[in-house]
C-alpha cells in the first residue's frame, strides 16, 4: 500500500512506524493511541517522537489491513478511550516487519563500518 | 484472502462513515486532553497540528479515492447526457446496432466453433473414420465402419486405449405405451467410458454386452425418456422396454442433458442389437467410431497408425467397388465435429459485423467531435480553473464508456430479440433440406446467451467506448484554453472542406447501403412473388402425419389393408372431410424424377412422379382439368395415372391424353388431367400422380386429413384411433400442412429477413454517420458561416452550401454503390424468385431511399448553420 509520506515529516525512521506500533501492542496487550505514542517515546528514552499526524492515519491503515482491531473501553482516568489490539495477522506482520528491519539495519551497518 | 478481507472492511466503512467520524473525533479529543494534562493545553494543540487535516488524512486511508473521482465523472456525464438527449439517443442506438449485431454473431460463433465439448477430457478422444473416393466426381467421402473392420482395427492398433462404435437410428418403442418413434444409439460397451459419461442411475454397458446379437438385451435410458415414460422412478432400472418388437432390460439412466455424441439419442442399446447381419457384413459401413488415445499418443500419430493398419487390411481383403480408393484416418473429436466451411463462413460473417462496429465507432467519433466543438467553452473554463489534462481525458473517456455500456446493454436486448427472431424463422430439424449448413448449425442451444457471451459483450462495449472516445478525448485535452477565453477557437481551425478521410468513409458507407438496400429490395420482391406463387393445393385446414406400422406384422397387402382400415376410421372422425395417403407431401420435397414413355409415340420425358391414394385430390382441393380423379376401385384394378397439365402437354403435345397409356414401371392408363401441383421449390413441376400405391413406398408415407377446424386439435383423436387399431404403431411427425408450406419457404424467408435487417442496420448507421460528420463540419465552420451571413449571405445560400456537400457525397456513394449492387445481385441467384437481378425499379427505389435519408440527415446541421448569429460568431475578433 504505497510509501508512508507522513513519515518523512516525523523523526521516526521511514517505514518503521508500523513495526513500532505493532511491537508496542504486542507488549501492552491493548492500548489507546495516546498510550502507544507514550510507550514508544518512553522506551526509546524520548528519542523517538510519534506525531499524531502520522499515528492516527497509520492506525487506520492497520485497521483496514486487519492487523489490529479497535474497541472502546475505559481508560485509567475513567474516560472512554479507543483501545487497539493485535490480531493474529498483525502478529505475523510484526515478525515480517522486524526481520525486514533487521536485514536493512545489517546492510546499513555493513556499509558504514569503518574499513 | 487478505485482499478480500480488506475490501470487505472498506465496504463496511462506506456504510458507517458517520460512526467513523464520531469515533475519530472522540479519540483525538481524548489524545489532546491527555497531552494537555501533561504538557499544558497550548503546547499540546500546537503540536497536535491541524485536527481537520488529520481527520481528512485518516479518512482517506479508508476511502476509494479513484472510485470517488470516477463517481464524480459519472455524475457529470449523466448531467451532460441529460442536456443533449438527441446526441445520447443517437449514440446509444448506433452502438446498440453495432454491438447487438456483434453479440448475436459471436453467440453463434461461440457455440459452433469455440464451445468446448461437454466431456471431462475431450482432448484425449479421437474420431476414427474411413474414406472412400469412388472417382465419380464427388471427391473423397468420409464414411463409417463395418463391424468386422472395426474389430480388426481394434485388435491391430497400438495407439488407442479403447475404441467404441455408435450409430443413431430411429426405432419404435411399444412398451411402456404409448407407441412412439424414438432416436436410439446402438453403441459399444466402451462408449460411455470413452466419453467419460457415467450413469446417473444404475450402470452403463459391461464389456461383454455389446458383441453378440441376442445375448444381452440391455438398454440405457436417457433422462427425458426416464421422466416421460417412468415418471423419474428410480425403480425403472430393471424394468423392460420394447424396442422394435424386442424386449430390453433397462440397466441404467444417462445423466440429464446427455443425448449421446450424435446429440439426438434418448436411448442406448448394444451394437449387437442391430442384428446378426450388421455384425458380420464386412461391407455394411453403418456406425461411427470414437476412441480414447493412449497416454502420450498424439492425434497425428494415431491417424498415421489407423491409415497404416486399414491400408494393409484393404490389401488383404479389398472392400470392392471398381475404381474406388479406400483409406482411413483419425482426428481429435472436437475437430471432426467442426465444419470447416461453416467455421470459415462464420468468421467472415463475424469480420463483416466487426467492420460494421468499426464504422459505428468512426461515426460516433465524428459525432463526439461535433459535440465537443459545442463544448469548447466548458472545456476551456475547466482548464483555466486548473483541471489537469489527465482528468479531462478521463472525463471524456468515462462519458464515452458510459455511452458504450448503455449501447452494449441495448445491443444485448437487440441481440436477444434477434435470436428469438432467428429461432422463429428456423424450421424443425427434419425440414432443413434446402438450408445452407451454417444455418443448420443454429440450434436453440447455440442461441442461448451464456456467460462467455455476456463477458464478450461487456468487454466489446468498453473497447468500443475507448475506441471512439480516445481521439476526441485527446483532442479535447490538447486545446489551448487561453484562445477560447480570448474568443478564439479551442483547437486549430478545421479545414473548410470535409476532411478527406471522413468523406471517403462516408461515401463508402453510402455505397454499402446502396448494395444492401438493392439486395434486400430484390429478395423482398422475390419473396413476395414466391408467396403469391400458386402452390396448386389448398394447405389450410389439412393435418398431415405418419403412422409407423410395425413391418414384422404388416407386409405387402397386409399393410395396404391395415392402412385402408385406418383411413376409414380417420374419415369417420368428427370434422374430417377427406382422408388420403401419399408417398410424400406437395410443396415439401422435390418429386422423384422418372423417365416416362408414351405407349404409342416416341416421347420419353423425365417427369416428377408421386404415388397417392384415391382421396388425395379432395384433401388438397386440386382441381381437375379433364377426366376423373381416382376411385377406390383403382387400387385393385389395372394401373391408372393422372397427369398434371404441363406433363400432359409435354407428353402428348396437345392431343387428348385421356384413355392413352404411359409407361411408368407399369403401363398406366391416363384417366385424368389435374392442375399443376408444386413439389419442393420446383415451380413448374411436371407431376404425374399415379394411384398405384405401393407397399414398399409405404414406410415413408404420409396421411393427410382435410378437417373442418384447427388441424392440430385433431392429433389426440388420431392417436386414439391408431392406438385402438394397432397399439404398436406410433403416430409421428404430425403437423398442419401450413407448417410444411412455412418450412418450405423458410430458407427464402430467412435470407430475406437477414438481408432486410442488414440493410436497415447499414442505413441507420449511415444516417448517424452523415449526421455526425455534417454536424461536426458545421460546428467547425461556425465562424465562416458567421462571416458569410454578416456579408449578406441568405439562409438559403447557407443551406445550399451544406446540402451541396451532402449531394456530392450521395453522388459518390451511388456511383460506387450501384455497379457493386448489380454485381452482388447476380450472386444472389436462386434467392431471387422470378425477379431479374437488374430490376430497375428496385435500384431506383434503393437510390431514392438513400438520397432522401442522407439529405434528411444533413438537413438539421444545415439548418443549424443558417441560425449562426454573426454577432456571436465574430464578437471577439
Amino acid at each position: 500500500m504505497g510509501t508512508e509520506q507522513e513519515s518523512s515529516r516525523t523523526e521516526i525512521p521511514p517505514g518503521t512506524l508500523y513495526m513500532l506500533v505493532l511491537k508496542s501492542l504486542a507488549r501492552l496487550g491493548q492500548m489507546h493511541g495516546y498510550g502507544i505514542a507514550q510507550h514508544i517515546q518512553q522506551l526509546s528514552v524520548d528519542v523517538l517522537q510519534v506525531e499524531e499526524g502520522s499515528l492516527y492515519p497509520a492506525l487506520q491503515r492497520m485497521l483496514i489491513k486487519g492487523w489490529v482491531t479497535a474497541e472502546w473501553g475505559q481508560s485509567d482516568h475513567n474516560r472512554r478511550a479507543r483501545y487497539y489490539k493485535l490480531t493474529p495477522a498483525g502478529r505475523k506482520q510484526l515478525t515480517v516487519e522486524i526481520s525486514e528491519f533487521e536485514k536493512v539495519m545489517e546492510a546499513i551497518a555493513r556499509v558504514i563500518q569503518p574499513a | 484472502m487478505e485482499r478480500l478481507g480488506e475490501i470487505w472492511r472498506r465496504l463496511l466503512f462506506l456504510f458507517r462513515r458517520r460512526q467513523f467520524d464520531r469515533d475519530l473525533e472522540e479519540e483525538m479529543r481524548f489524545h489532546l486532553d491527555m497531552k494537555a494534562a501533561e504538557q499544558g493545553p497550548d503546547r499540546a494543540r500546537r503540536q497536535f497540528g491541524n485536527m481537520t487535516l488529520l481527520r481528512e488524512v485518516s479518512r482517506e486511508a479508508w476511502g476509494w479515492k479513484g472510485l470517488e473521482a470516477l463517481a464524480r465523472d459519472v455524475r457529470y456525464g449523466l448531467r451532460q447526457f441529460g442536456r443533449s438527449p438527441g446526441f445520447t439517443a443517437a449514440a446509444v442506438l448506433t452502438l446498440a446496432l453495432g454491438l447487438g449485431a456483434n453479440t448475436a454473431i459471436f453467440t453463434v460463433l461461440y457455440s459452433v466453433v469455440l464451445r468446448p465439448l461437454p466431456y471431462p477430457d475431450p482432448g484425449g478422444i479421437a474420431k476414427v473414420y474411413l474414406t472412400i473416393d469412388a472417382h465419380q466426381g464427388r471427391g473423397v467421402r468420409t464414411i463409417g465402419f463395418s463391424y468386422p473392420k472395426f474389430e480388426e482395427l481394434r485388435r491391430l492398433n497400438a495407439v488407442f486405449a479403447s475404441m467404441a462404435g455408435y450409430a443413431l437410428q430411429y426405432a419404435t418403442v411399444t412398451a411402456p405405451a404409448p407407441a412412439d418413434r424414438m432416436a436410439a444409439e446402438y453403441v459399444s460397451a466402451a462408449y460411455f467410458r470413452i466419453l467419460g459419461v457415467p450413469a446417473a442411475l444404475g450402470r452403463t454397458f459391461l464389456d461383454d454386452e455389446d458383441a453378440t446379437t441376442g445375448a444381452h438385451a440391455v438398454a440405457v435410458m436417457g433422462d427425458r425418456l426416464w421422466r416421460e415414460r417412468f415418471g423419474a422412478d428410480p425403480a425403472a432400472v430393471g424394468k423392460t422396454i420394447r424396442l422394435d418388437d424386442a424386449p430390453f432390460t433397462i440397466v441404467g439412466v444417462a445423466p440429464k442433458g446427455f443425448n449421446g455424441d450424435s446429440g439426438h439419442a434418448d436411448l442406448w442399446v448394444p451394437l449387437a442389437a442391430a442384428g446378426q447381419g450388421a455384425m458380420t457384413n464386412r461391407r455394411q459401413h453403418w456406425f461411427e467410431v470414437i476412441a480414447r488415445l493412449r497416454p502420450g499418443v498424439t492425434p497425428a500419430q494415431a491417424s498415421a497408425e489407423v491409415r497404416a493398419v486399414m491400408r494393409s487390411l484393404e490389401r488383404v481383403q479389398p472392400s470392392g467397388g471398381a475404381n474406388s480408393v479406400w483409406d482411413a484416418g483419425a482426428a481429435p473429436l472436437a475437430e471432426s465435429k467442426l465444419d470447416r466451411g461453416l467455421a470459415r463462413g462464420l468468421v467472415i460473417l463475424y469480420a463483416a459485423v466487426g467492420f460494421v462496429l468499426l464504422i459505428a465507432c468512426a461515426n460516433l467519433a465524428n459525432l463526439t467531435m461535433a459535440r465537443l466543438a459545442g463544448r469548447q467553452r466548458e472545456v476551456a473554463l475547466r482548464m483555466a480553473l486548473g483541471a489537469g489534462r489527465g482528468s479531462l481525458v478521463r472525463q471524456f473517456l468515462v462519458e464515452n464508456v458510459m455511452l458504450a455500456l448503455g449501447g452494449g446493454a441495448a445491443g444485448l436486448l437487440l441481440a436477444m430479440w434477434g435470436m428469438k427472431l432467428l429461432e422463429r424463422l428456423r424450421p424443425v430439424e427434419s425440414d432443413y433440406g434446402a438450408w445452407p449448413s451454417y444455418l443448420r448449425a443454429i440450434d436453440p442451444e447455440s442461441l442461448r446467451l451464456t456467460a462467455p457471451v455476456l463477458a464478450f459483450a461487456a468487454a466489446l462495449s468498453v473497447l468500443a467506448g475507448l475506441l471512439f472516445g480516445l481521439a476526441p478525448a485527446l483532442r479535447a485535452a490538447r486545446g489551448d484554453a487561453g484562445e477560447v477565453l480570448k474568443g478564439g477557437a479551442l483547437w486549430r481551425p478545421a479545414r473548410h472542406r470535409l476532411a478527406s478521410l471522413r468523406s471517403v468513409l462516408l461515401a463508402g458507407q453510402m455505397a454499402l447501403v446502396v448494395v444492401l438496400l438493392a439486395g434486400a429490395g430484390l429478395t423482398i420482391r422475390g419473396f413476395a412473388r414466391l408467396m403469391q406463387a400458386p402452390l396448386g393445393i389448398r394447405a389450410e385446414n389439412v393435418l398431415t402425419f405418419r403412422v409407423g406400422l410395425p413391418w414384422r406384422k404388416y407386409q405387402g397387402k397386409a399393410a395396404i389393408q391395415q392402412m385402408d382400415r385406418l383411413l376409414a376410421r380417420f374419415g369417420n372422425l368428427p370434422g374430417v372431410e377427406a382422408a388420403a395417403v401419399s408417398d410424400d407431401l406437395p410443396v415439401r420435397v422435390r418429386a422423384t424424377v422418372t423417365g416416362v414413355e408414351v405407349e404409342s409415340g416416341p416421347q420419353n420425358q423425365y417427369i416428377g412422379l408421386h404415388y397417392v391414394g384415391s382421396d388425395f385430390f379432395r384433401v388438397f382441393r386440386i382441381p381437375m382439368r379433364a377426366g376423373r380423379t381416382f376411385t377406390e376401385r383403382d387400387g385393385d384394378g389395372p394401373p391408372v395415372a393422372i397427369l398434371s397439365e404441363n406433363a400432359a402437354r409435354l407428353l402428348f403435345r396437345g392431343e387428348n391424353p385421356l384413355g392413352r397409356r404411359v409407361h411408368i414401371g407399369d403401363d398406366c392408363e391416363v384417366v385424368g388431367v389435374a392442375a399443376e401441383v408444386q413439389y419442393g421449390n420446383q415451380t413448374q413441376q411436371l407431376a404425374i400422380v399415379g394411384d398405384a400405391f405401393r407397399p414398399p413406398r409405404f414406410g415413408g408415407g404420409y396421411v393427410s386429413l382435410r378437417v373442418a377446424g384447427n388441424p392440430a386439435g385433431l392429433i389426440p383423436a388420431v392417436r386414439r384411433v391408431v392406438a385402438e387399431l394397432e397399439p404398436e404403431a406410433p403416430v409421428y411427425d404430425a403437423r398442419a400442412m401450413e407448417e410444411h408450406v412455412f418450412a418450405a419457404n423458410s430458407s427464402a424467408r430467412f435470407s430475406t429477413v437477414l438481408l432486410g435487417v442488414f440493410a436497415g442496420l447499414a442505413l441507420a448507421l449511415a444516417v448517424v454517420g452523415i449526421y455526425g460528420v455534417f454536424s461536426y463540419a458545421v460546428a467547425a465552420r461556425t465562424r465562416e458561416f458567421g462571416i458569410r451571413i454578416a456579408s449578406g449571405a441568405r439562409a438559403s445560400d447557407i443551406l445550399k452550401l451544406v446540402i451541396g456537400d451532402g449531394a456530392v457525397l450521395c453522388a459518390a456513394g451511388l456511383a460506387a454503390g450501384l455497379p457493386a449492387a448489380l454485381a452482388a445481385a447476380r450472386t444472389l441467384g436462386s434467392l431471387l424468385y422470378d425477379v431479374k437481378p437488374g430490376d430497375a425499379a428496385t435500384y431506383i427505389a434503393a437510390s431514392a431511399i438513400l438520397v432522401a435519408t442522407a439529405l434528411a440527415a444533413c438537413l438539421l446541421p444545415a439548418w443549424r448553420a443558417t441560425k449562426v448569429d454573426p454577432v456571436v460568431a465574430l464578437r471577439c475578433e
